[in-house]
Formats: C-alpha cells, sequence, structure tokens
C-alpha cells in the first residue's frame, strides 16, 4: 500500500501539501473580493503568476491545502519565513471558500499546521501579522493561542489605501497550553488526529540539517 | 424548550460570549449578516450537539448550507425529529 497524499486526515479535513495541481483553485479563491481585499493585490491573480511564485517558494517554505473528506479543497495556509534554525516561523496566506460553512474544516487545517509546526517541526515561535479590520483573521490569531505583540501603523499599501497591520506571536509553550480549548470545539473528548508517514517524512526532510 | 428557543438563545449566548453584536433575531435575518463569524458558528454548532444532540451538518455534507436564520432553524428541527 503507498503513502498517504495527505500528512493528516483530520475529523474535518484532510491536510496536505500544495502541489502545482491546486494552481486554478488557489487563484480563483484568491481573486474572489472578500479574499482579495485583504491581500495587497493590485490587479487579479493569474495561474501563471502563481506557479511562478509557487516553484520559487515550495521549497523553502511550508505550504499546505485543506481538503474536505471527499477531497475538495476549501482553504489554505502556510508557514514561511523560517530562521536559520527553522525554530521560527511565519504563519499565513490564509485563505479559505465559504469560510461559515466550512468553519470547523478552516478551524482543523488552521490547528493541525500549528501542531504539525510545534510538534514534528520542531518551531518554537510562530508569528502572524493580520490586517486592522480583518476581523475573522484578528479573531482567528488568539483562538490559536496567539497574543497580540505590537501594531504597525499604515504599514500597508493596498488599492484601498494604507492599512493597519497588527503583529501576533505564538511560543510553543503557550500552543500547549491553550490547544485543549481548540481540541474541545474540534474534537469533544474524541481522540486527536494523527500524523500519517508522510507528516513525518514531510517533517523529517523540513528540520535544520 | 424548543428547537427554535434553544437555537435563539445561544445564538445571543454566543454573541455575548465572543463579543460580538448580534443582528436583529428573525427567520430572514441572513447568517452572513447576523453578527456572527465563523469561528461563532463553530463554537455555536458545537453547543447545539450538546445541547440537542445533532449535528445536521455532519449528517448532511452535500445539503444546501442554510443562508437564513429561518433555514438554519428549519434544519435543526428537521434533524432532531
Amino acid at each position: 500500500m503507498g503513502m498517504s497524499a495527505y500528512l493528516c486526515e483530520g475529523k474535518f479535513v484532510l491536510l496536505r501539501e500544495m502541489t502545482e495541481g491546486d494552481a486554478a483553485t488557489v487563484v480563483n479563491s484568491r481573486n474572489q473580493p472578500e479574499v482579495a481585499r485583504w491581500l495587497v493585490q493590485w490587479a487579479p491573480l493569474t495561474v501563471e503568476q502563481h506557479l511562478c511564485w509557487f516553484r520559487a517558494h515550495q521549497q523553502a517554505d511550508a505550504l499546505f491545502v485543506f481538503d474536505l473528506p471527499d477531497g475538495t479543497p476549501i482553504g489554505a495556509g502556510s508557514l514561511y519565513g523560517f530562521d536559520r534554525l527553522r525554530t521560527s516561523a511565519e504563519w499565513g496566506r490564509l485563505w479559505s471558500i465559504a469560510r461559515t460553512r466550512y468553519a470547523f474544516a478552516m478551524l482543523e487545517g488552521c490547528y493541525l499546521v500549528h501542531r504539525l509546526a510545534f510538534e514534528l517541526l520542531g518551531v518554537k515561535r510562530l508569528y502572524c501579522a493580520t490586517a486592522a479590520g480583518n476581523d475573522p483573521s484578528l479573531r482567528l490569531g488568539p483562538w490559536l493561542g496567539y497574543t497580540q505583540e505590537g501594531l504597525r501603523r499604515q504599514h500597508r499599501c493596498t488599492p484601498d489605501g494604507y492599512q493597519d497591520v497588527v503583529d501576533f506571536g505564538l511560543l510553543v509553550a503557550e500552543f500547549a497550553e491553550k490547544r485543549h480549548v481548540m481540541e474541545q470545539l474540534l474534537y469533544k473528548n474524541k481522540p486527536l488526529p494523527i500524523w500519517t508517514e508522510t507528516a513525518l517524512e514531510f517533517a523529517s526532510s523540513r528540520r535544520c540539517p | 424548550m424548543s428547537v427554535r428557543s434553544e437555537i435563539l438563545d445561544l445564538f445571543k449566548q454566543v454573541a455575548h460570549d465572543q463579543d460580538m453584536r448580534l443582528g436583529a433575531l428573525s427567520d430572514e435575518l441572513r447568517l452572513l449578516d447576523s453578527g456572527l463569524d465563523s469561528l461563532c458558528f463553530a463554537i455555536l454548532v458545537s453547543r447545539l450537539e450538546s445541547v440537542l444532540g445533532v449535528d445536521p451538518f455532519s449528517e448532511t455534507t452535500d445539503a444546501p448550507f442554510p443562508v437564513t436564520l429561518g433555514e438554519f432553524i428549519r434544519l435543526y428541527e428537521n434533524a432532531a425529529q
């Protein structure tokens, strides 16, 4: 039997690495007005642009896609900007389709990426930045255990003007302390999803040598 | 307590707990305009499962997602029967 394509098969979502085959889905999703609004995107993204970006980033970054159990991709998130020892990284590039409909799937996808970062990659600190006014993202950070660490005023130049950016940080001990709240919402008292062989192989190829 | 009452009570409770401003609750209210975000809905659905013993979203994944509060309530009323 071959290895699973998935890093983890959760209750609501299947976590896997992004591939070139996801290009059309990523581009369509990122061009949705409610998604594009929060990205610094001056013109609609094209598949060619995305593929160029993807090929340049897929080795250094950890790019994930969240699939429903039937294989339909409904969102994505990434870890990137790893430091030299791969002990810290940025979390972001998050997008989802039909956020309310797939609320559990998106929350579980985000939770699994954080578990993977801390449990398998050995990351000690994650940080993320969210445009002020992007309320769903501002609320997601604290749910994942993040603490606000700063505010960058008029930091991002977007087609709609300058945006303030809120900085969040999360230490491995804080995630360990707060993850039970996420697990209670997602799994109640049922067993937690486990990592596949694919995940272990992925992690060993991404850790600091 | 009826399914409708449980749902309306929990809408208010989740909005309060999550510090969200809830719109006036009516059957015609669009869920996206209710004031609750996706995290709130996840919490709401989880609490409703505990109270009512059903999670219609895990049972009917192909069914259209309710657009209004009235449709949301009917989904639970049907699942609870």
